[in-house]
């Protein structure tokens, strides 16, 4: 019973925490709400209250009110990261600094756009005790090539070097912005193997539908936003998922309906998505069903074995999921969007 | 009574005309006692745009200290931790943003540069290590590039993307030769149709294929190319020497002058902070804050100084507003300020209440003495909290003040372990002075009983100054934590006492009827309230609803005295688990050991080391849940505000 031992406390931990994320019938409220007002005054009475702490809900913003609930994830990254063990850590921190790599990206577009760090800040990602990167100076520096000088000694810098003659030649952030996801999920793929083979079993699966989804929805922006080629969309993808492999990428690039390749792969996704739709909308409504069918996988990592890492990456995934519908809803409901509209890209509706 | 009262506080509000804004602001700023208010809210200007420079100017200060920032660290000169030059406030940045313009420039040019010709030597080097295999072959570059049928791309490309470029190119027929420069980084060469060249050229673009910048018409073999590369590199070296040389001269010339800058700067922009708490009278500017009452005719003699138009009114603590709040400062020796630490964790006190510091430095040693008497171990823990707070032991120096909470409780412990008999879990080595834990357990346990009803009748005399301090006289006479509540639970012990004690004599009719009217005092608090101070209705809900709410209220005021009086039975019987703890230490040794071998004493001084740590660690924990929880919430309504006066002298 090692796995007791050295899991114990943080599937207690996962699995109470999990119960705390918001029900159908809070979601059901939330929808009813009129305005972020009401969704502030209203997430006040769930979990975020300690979040939400000292906020006037009547003069909140949609910014400060997402920044506000977005301080739950890297609370529960902490308190799961110090009940893992060494070798378990480093894989969570690694999971954790998607949320880093966001952070640059919006650093990066943010100096791009000449804005000021009094613009760029409030976009941030909170990252609580994991906040590393110097942010504020690269924003100070003003341009690409000297923020990128600034992130000499972290683990971006080689990253960042080899897109950079891209993006002085095309002056676009595109080449960099893919490099660093791509660089990002591969090595998030190779970590798995350093994993305890218990581990292995439970977080593969779901690491590997990520990453299909990635592929496929990467392959099919690229093929319909730029026209990409083959041999390019096959550059821009990693092709390293389970279930997606080259053949599907390529097919992709060669203008085959995503939605027919989605269901060959996953039959139960058959006919989730409207065919009736123009493929920009079709492109957006399978990044939600596929975003689900992660969610789905979540939730039965609990049922699985309990005393590996899965149930803690799947709960983080949940969280997450859980965020970024609470964001949706929270813009949404500032400029005035209806139910109707926005109600098919909400992913999880509520876990309990 | 100063350990137990905040400083007296008086209120100071600053009415002044906009030409004395500098000198007033730097004067209440560097005096070190005033403690302003942000009252930025009052604005019954005519023109609200009327000062809009004064916000101007601010945001200029926050925007230059973003560039001297910038600067300083371009030069990897470090922030200066002290203030550099003489201190004056900035009323005009754009002289100081001008000058510093061209020393940016000259920086920022100075750092592109040498980040530029840096970037140019790790290319050749780069060049130079991927032509390294082959400097041997005496074989024309431009040959391998002009073929009629094949098209080649000599690069450098992330490690990570070679499998993923194979795959890209698998269309067409192709070689390519790869090279590890790094882990990152990989040298390739790849060689396909000429026909094929665009795509060639896209999909290694894709693939994030650096090609080398080797110009067409760079001819020769390849030892000649690297010869003629390694001469690059090393005129550029010599761009760089005196690029860096010129940053050292740069270094050498600003630095002082930027350091003043800096905290020119930090200075300034700590006051036009300060000036953004001002409120806005019509004509004048209007500052209020707080000073200790003893400072008040120095404060206002300076700000006389200043000018005829510095008009200064004074509200003393009976005149002040309802919702004025005061800050609090409470001067307490070094020895004391672990114990106002473990207050102000609860919550900082109230300017018109009892600071329980001093209380708290009595009890809370006696309890956890009580809980953890052993004249070894508490030996131990005061050695240890002397070391803390002789702060010789630099790694725990943030935990000094706490070392005299720790020896306090320490030299409790050993007078308890002396009335234990107990030393280093050792009961039999000397005879108790008052009882051992274990044999008198009942004894033990009736005077911890006794010893909380002390605390807690404490808690409740300090409940009634406390509202004599507010003037709170319907709650010090009637309610449950004032005279009323306090003579119940006298006679509620009383009565106890007389039905388990034959030899009690106190009459029992006197004490019922005390108690019936304690209770009817109770139930009338709210009503009495109500009359005194004209508030209507004066039953709430009616009379019934009134009733109700006064029964349950009183009901739970019964509840808790109970629960709160048993609550210090743990004090005992932590004393007894201590010496329980302590004998299984012993019968481990001896299982260890039996002839008293080095295994038994390594046995003790282990298991004495767990007691300490591990016991330790819990009897804090319970005395402190005794302090917050038994005793504090009986008079201690805290919710101050710490008294934090502007100090301009500080970093």
């Amino acid at each position: 019973m090692a796995g007791a031992s050295t899991y114990g406390v943080v599937n207690v931990k996962v699995r109470s925490a999990k119960a705390e994320l918001l029900s159908s019938a809070d979601f059901l409220k939330l929808t009813s709400c009129y305005d972020i007002k009401a969704i502030a005054l209203h997430l006040q009475e769930t979990i975020y209250d300690k979040y939400l702490t000292g906020i006037d809900p009547q003069t909140i913003t949609s910014q400060e009110l997402i920044r506000k609930i977005r301080l739950r994830i890297p609370e529960k990254f902490i308190v799961i990261h110090n009940n893992l063990q060494n070798h378990n850590q480093a894989f969570i921190d690694l999971i954790f600094s998607w949320y880093e790599l966001i952070n640059l990206k919006t650093v990066l577009r943010g100096i791009h756009s000449s804005s000021s760090w009094e613009n760029v800040q409030p976009l941030l990602f909170p990252l609580g005790r994991f906040e590393s990167l110097p942010f504020e100076m690269m924003v100070a520096s003003g341009s690409i090539e000297e923020a990128i000088l600034l992130l000499k000694n972290t683990k971006y810098y080689a990253t960042l070097m080899a897109a950079r003659y891209r993006f002085l030649e095309e002056e676009s952030l595109f080449p960099i912005e893919v490099l660093l996801d791509l660089e990002y999920w591969q090595k998030v793929w190779l970590e798995i193997d350093n994993l305890p083979v218990v581990d292995q079993k439970t977080v593969r699966p779901i690491i590997s539908r990520i990453i299909e989804r990635n592929d496929l929805l990467w392959a099919a922006r690229y093929r319909y936003f730029f026209q990409l080629n083959e041999s390019e969309i096959i550059n821009y993808t990693l092709g390293i998922g389970t279930k997606v492999n080259d053949s599907i990428i390529r097919h992709i690039a060669h203008g085959k309906n995503l939605g027919d390749l989605i269901c060959e792969i996953y039959p139960n996704l058959v006919e989730k998505v409207p065919t009736s739709v123009g493929e920009g909308e079709q492109l957006s409504l399978w990044e939600v069903e596929l975003t689900r069918h992660i969610a789905r996988l979540c939730q039965s990592a609990f049922l699985a074995q309990p005393f590996s890492l899965g149930p803690s990456l799947a709960y983080l995934l949940l969280l997450e999921y859980e965020i970024q519908d609470l964001v949706l809803l929270i813009e949404a409901k500032t400029i005035d969007v209806t139910r109707t509209n926005y109600q098919p890209y909400l992913i999880n509706q509520g876990q309990n | 009574m100063p350990l137990f009262k905040p400083e007296k506080m008086v209120r100071v509000e600053i009415d002044f005309p906009r030409r004395y804004i500098y000198e007033v602001t730097k004067t209440i700023a560097e005096l070190g006692y005033f403690q302003p208010e942000n009252i930025s809210g009052i604005d019954i200007r005519k023109d609200p745009l009327e000062d809009i420079d004064l916000v101007e100017i601010g945001t200029k200060i926050a925007g230059l200290k973003a560039d001297l920032t910038a600067s300083l660290a371009r030069l990897e000169i470090p922030i200066p931790d002290k203030v550099v030059g003489k201190l004056e406030v900035i009323e005009n940045p754009d002289v100081i943003i001008n000058k510093l313009k061209s020393i940016r420039d000259q920086v920022q040019k100075l750092s592109v540069d040498t980040d530029e010709i840096r970037r140019k030597i790790e290319e050749k080097q780069g060049t130079l290590a991927l032509l390294e295999p082959f400097k041997d072959l005496q074989y024309d570059l431009s040959a391998l590039r002009n073929r009629r049928y094949l098209y080649s791309i000599l690069g450098i490309m992330p490690t990570s993307r070679i499998e993923r470029f194979k795959q890209s190119l698998s269309q067409i027929p192709f070689v390519l030769i790869e090279e590890p420069q790094s882990d990152k980084k990989s040298q390739v060469l790849l060689l396909g149709p000429r026909n094929q060249r665009d795509f060639m050229i896209l999909t290694a673009r894709s693939a994030y294929v650096e090609a080398l910048d080797i110009p067409d018409d760079v001819k020769g073999s390849l030892p000649e190319v690297i010869k003629m590369y390694e001469q690059e590199v090393d005129k550029l070296k010599a761009e760089l020497v005196v690029l860096e040389q010129q940053k050292t001269d740069l270094r050498t010339t600003k630095t002082g002058l930027l350091e003043h800058w800096y905290s020119q700067v930090q200075y300034s922009s700590k006051l036009y902070d300060i000036i953004s708490y001002y409120g806005h009278l019509r004509h004048s500017f209007l500052v209020a804050g707080w000073v200790p009452a003893n400072k008040q005719n120095d404060f206002l003699k300076i700000l006389d100084g200043i000018g005829p138009d510095v008009l200064e009114t004074v509200e003393q603590e009976n005149e002040l507003d309802q919702n004025a709040i005061p800050p609090v400062a409470i001067k307490l020796p070094r020895q004391l300020r672990g114990f106002n630490k473990l207050v102000t964790t609860y919550s900082t006190p109230w300017y018109k209440e009892i600071d329980p510091t001093i209380l708290v430095t009595i009890t809370f040693p006696l309890l956890f003495g009580a809980m953890f008497g052993d004249l070894g171990q508490g030996a131990v823990l005061a050695l240890a909290g002397l070391l803390l707070s002789s702060r010789k032991v630099k790694l725990l120096r943030k935990l000094a003040n706490f070392g005299w909470v720790l020896t306090a409780c320490g030299v409790v412990s050993m007078i308890f372990g002396a009335l234990y008999g107990s030393v280093f879990g050792f009961e039999e080595v000397f005879h108790p002075v008052w009882l051992s834990p274990l044999n008198d357990i009942m004894r033990l346990l009736i005077t911890t009983l006794a010893g909380g009803a002390i605390l807690l009748s404490l808690a409740d005399i300090l409940s009634i100054i406390n509202a004599i301090i507010r003037k709170d006289w319907v709650n010090m006479i009637f309610s449950g934590k004032g005279i009323a509540g306090l003579l119940l639970y006298w006679a509620l012990i009383g009565l106890v006492l007389s039905m388990v004690l034959p030899s009690f004599a106190f009459p029992r009719i006197v004490l019922i009827i005390l108690i019936i009217v304690c209770i009817l005092m109770m139930m009338s608090a709210e009503f009495i309230d109500h009359l005194v101070h004209e508030k209507r209705p004066l039953f709430k809900g009616g009379f019934l609803l009134y009733f109700i709410t006064a029964f349950f209220e009183l009901f739970e005021i019964f509840i808790s005295l109970l629960s709160n009086s048993l609550s210090y039975v743990r004090v005992g019987a932590f004393a007894v688990a201590h010496a329980g703890l302590s004998q299984v230490v012993m019968i481990l040794a001896e299982m260890v050991s039996p002839v008293h071998g080095a295994s038994y004493w390594i046995v003790i001084v282990l298991g004495n080391l767990f007691i300490i740590g591990f016991e330790g660690m819990i009897v804090s924990i319970q005395t402190l849940r005794l302090e917050y929880y038994e005793f504090f919430s009986k008079f201690f309504r805290g919710g101050g505000v710490r008294y934090q006066p502007l100090n301009l002298s500080e970093k």
